[in-house]
């Protein structure tokens, strides 16, 4: 167990302290990291594991308090939610991939990494509820077992200042229903390997059916294990990149200084439950 | 079985086992066993007879395992026979998805892989994950209501939040046990001159007083109790305005909550242009002095700011003055200003100096408008402070003075080589003890995070007394 030792209370400590801490701020400040993330943009790989480790530990509440503990450091909540938690889930995804972490074990993880999404999801409440830039609609199908994806982006989405009607496990039924309600600016489709290409075909189809012009972007882990999604489920655009599919919506006007080109390390794409 | 004290089976142990028979075990240790050929063909299945099989894994006998499994486990899959043909024979289980079927759905297998020496051909054993998958199904299932449920209630608070918006009347939420804020409305934070983020968290006794109350929570709880009570009349702490407080008592989730909505008595009709009230605290809680006078140059109103600019103890002893008493080059600086302000309808950034009442003259820059108010021509003056600057460059240099001093006290009492090391050593323990804290205590992420051995880490963590041995360890 550590603790902390007081304060050097030695005679030059109070003089060193002052001047270390200085030293300490001119070398961050000179062109340093964001807090959290390395110089490069990528994830802190230590802060990553511990994250994946505790997200699956027998403690139901280690989870919270490293996040907690994250952002009492100075860590932002958008790069906790926009880059560790979905980091986290890719890499429970591998550690399945790897049979190092069973689907059981994936499945706590991922929903406890959600819900830490959920309880930052507040830090980023539609920003203008009067006026809002453009309206958004994220769905994910029904039967789909993957919704951690759809989240975060909704709330990338949300911090962009657009206002985001979230559809999990949504039916052609549903869609039609919610389109006839509202006009969205676009539509972001979820899609992850397990999902049925057939289902996804069908949504497509229903947003088109609703209005041929409004854009479908389709996009999740679904990507890295079928190149031609775009083409088999006819969405006009498959990304996962944020600023893509909102340049291809025409909506890159909203961007704004985000986390979202940090980059994960390599070996970490897989299938995320 | 024993074998010379060692649990482990040894050959001699073993009795011989009839083919039919090994068949008939190897059916019952796993739910369902598969011989598969090196290059995945399926070669045999075998089922437990307990295991209640979907139909069609006959029809995998002769085809690739392959074909049978999801896209996501065909690599998995595919991945662990290259390493377990390549091995000694031991390798982690694999958990694959077999596709669903018309008649049945996708299910999930471990399956532990055992060479048995017939031509290379592979034993698949494999428990069935079903079970599993069936809470794992439910738990998504309630993961995903409890986004929608998560969704409605960003909902409400979205219509909570226009609500309080577009609610002219100073509105806060506090908390019956603690008396904090624990939200307001826009118009409460015009009232308080706060940001709503200062507002929420500040204590209701904190920005209010009733006279004669000194339990000031406990008096307006028990008012909103009271049925047909009268509205209280408070006074804001800060700027003593007077307040008229309307409690509602109500509980949410088991804790007391306060609805408390005040409005102004202030000897007029009661503000409702939200603007007016941001000007109005401009002029009473800003930092920069604002006089308006007439066109003879006499004041009408003055603010706080400029009374303490003027050092003027009251309003009164500036009442039926002319400001021209204020201005060191007198009715040379009002004409100037007047007659620019008129001309243009403003006049930016005149330099001059205050006159105090004391006598004392202050550096200040005024900028002045010209408009008409109620018929009547006025001009406003903001009377900025321009000496103030001056000090306030001063004081960033004091603190690099301080920093300074720290730098020339340690130069001064010990060597250059003394002075780098005690750094050092200081940055170290700092930067452990973040690591530590950051990663939750866990050696082997901090000491990756600081790009140390774990040795090395343990080293200094005892060089920095940062380890703490339990009595009992």
């Amino acid at each position: 167990m550590f603790r902390r030792l007081p304060p050097d209370q030695g005679q030059f400590g109070e003089e060193v302290s002052t001047v270390v801490k200085h030293a300490l701020a001119r070398a961050a400040g000179a062109g340093g990291p964001r807090a959290g993330l390395a110089r490069d943009g990528t994830v802190l790989r230590p802060l990553l594991d511990n994250i994946t480790d505790l997200s699956i530990a027998a403690t139901p509440h280690a989870l919270n308090d490293a996040l907690a503990r994250m952002m009492d450091a100075g860590i932002a909540p958008h790069v906790i939610a926009d880059v560790y938690i979905p980091a986290a889930a890719r890499q429970l995804g591998a550690g399945w991939v790897a049979d190092t972490i069973n689907f059981g074990a994936v499945t706590i993880g991922s929903a406890r990494l959600q819900g830490a999404l959920r309880r930052l999801g507040p830090a980023w409440q539609d920003q203008n509820v009067t006026h809002a830039a453009c309206f958004g609609l994220v769905a994910s199908v029904k039967g789909a077992q993957h919704t951690l994806g759809a989240c975060v982006f909704a709330g990338q989405l949300r911090r962009q200042g657009m206002s985001v009607q979230l559809e999990l496990a949504a039916t052609p039924q549903r869609l039609r229903q919610v389109l006839e309600e509202t006009h969205y600016n676009a539509v972001f489709l979820s899609a992850s390997p397990s999902d049925s290409l057939e289902n996804l075909s069908a949504m497509v189809q229903t947003i088109r059916q609703e209005s041929r012009t409004m854009p479908v972007v389709i996009g999740g882990s679904a990507l890295n294990f079928i190149p031609d999604l775009q083409d088999r489920t006819r969405a006009d655009i498959a990304t996962c990149d944020l600023e893509a599919a909102l340049a291809f919506c025409d909506l890159n006007h909203l961007l704004l200084p985000s986390v979202s080109g940090a980059v994960v390390p390599s070996g970490l794409r897989g299938d995320a439950r | 079985m024993m074998s010379q004290g060692d649990m482990v089976w040894s050959s001699g142990l073993i009795p011989m086992i009839e083919p039919e028979i090994v068949t008939e075990i190897i059916s019952r240790i796993g739910d369902l066993a598969l011989v598969i050929a090196q290059d995945g063909r399926v070669l045999g299945v075998l089922k437990n007879p307990n295991f209640k099989a979907r139909s069609g894994l006959g029809r995998l006998e002769g085809k690739p395992l392959t074909d049978d499994l999801t896209v996501e486990s065909v690599p998995k899959f595919e991945e662990r026979l290259k390493e377990f043909i390549k091995s000694d024979g031991s390798v982690r289980p694999v958990e694959l998805n077999h596709v669903e079927t018309a008649a049945d759905p996708e299910f999930p297998v471990r399956y532990s892989f055992h060479k048995i020496g017939t031509d290379g051909a592979i034993l698949l054993l494999g428990h069935d994950l079903r079970p599993i998958a069936e809470m794992q199904q439910q738990l998504v299932a309630a993961q995903i209501a409890l986004e929608k449920d998560y969704e409605a209630q960003r909902e409400y608070d979205t219509r909570l939040r226009v609500l309080m918006a577009a609610t002219e009347q100073a509105t806060l939420f506090v908390s019956g046990a603690t008396g904090e804020v624990m939200d307001c409305n826009p118009a409460a934070a015009t009232l308080f001159g706060r940001s709503r983020t200062d507002l929420v968290g500040a204590g209701l006794p904190d920005l209010i007083e009733v006279e004669g109350q000194k339990d000031l929570l406990a008096y307006v709880i028990r008012s909103a109790g009271e049925p047909g009570t009268a509205a209280i009349t408070s006074l804001t702490r800060k700027t003593q305005r007077t307040m008229t407080l309307s409690p509602t008592l109500f509980r949410s989730t088991g804790t007391q909550m306060l609805l408390c909505r005040l409005s102004q008595v202030d000897g007029g009709a009661a503000r409702s242009d939200i603007l007016r009230d941001q000007m109005v605290g401009l002029f009473e809680n800003g930092s920069d002095g604002i006089v308006f006078v007439n066109n003879a140059g006499s004041i009408l109103t003055a603010n706080d700011a400029f009374l303490r600019l003027a050092e003027v103890t009251h309003t009164q002893a500036i009442k039926g003055r002319s400001v021209v008493d204020f201005l060191s080059r007198g009715n040379v600086d009002l004409n100037v200003i007047r007659e620019n302000a008129a001309r243009t309808g403003s006049m930016r950034l005149y330099a001059t100096r205050l006159i105090n009442e004391h006598g004392a003259e202050i550096a200040v820059e005024i900028a002045t408008s010209h408009f008409s108010a109620g018929g009547v021509p006025v001009f406003a003056m903001v009377i900025r402070d321009a000496s103030r600057s001056e000090s306030m460059r001063s004081a960033g240099q004091q603190v690099t003075d301080v920093d300074m001093r720290s730098v020339i006290e340690l130069i001064g009492n010990q060597t250059l080589k003394e002075i780098v090391a005690k750094t050092t050593d200081v940055i170290e323990k700092m930067c452990i003890e973040t690591a530590v804290d950051l990663t939750s205590n866990n050696r082997v992420a901090a000491a990756e995070m600081l790009g140390l051995s774990r040795q090395s880490l343990y080293v200094k963590l005892r060089k920095y007394e940062l380890l703490h041995k339990e009595a009992d360890e």
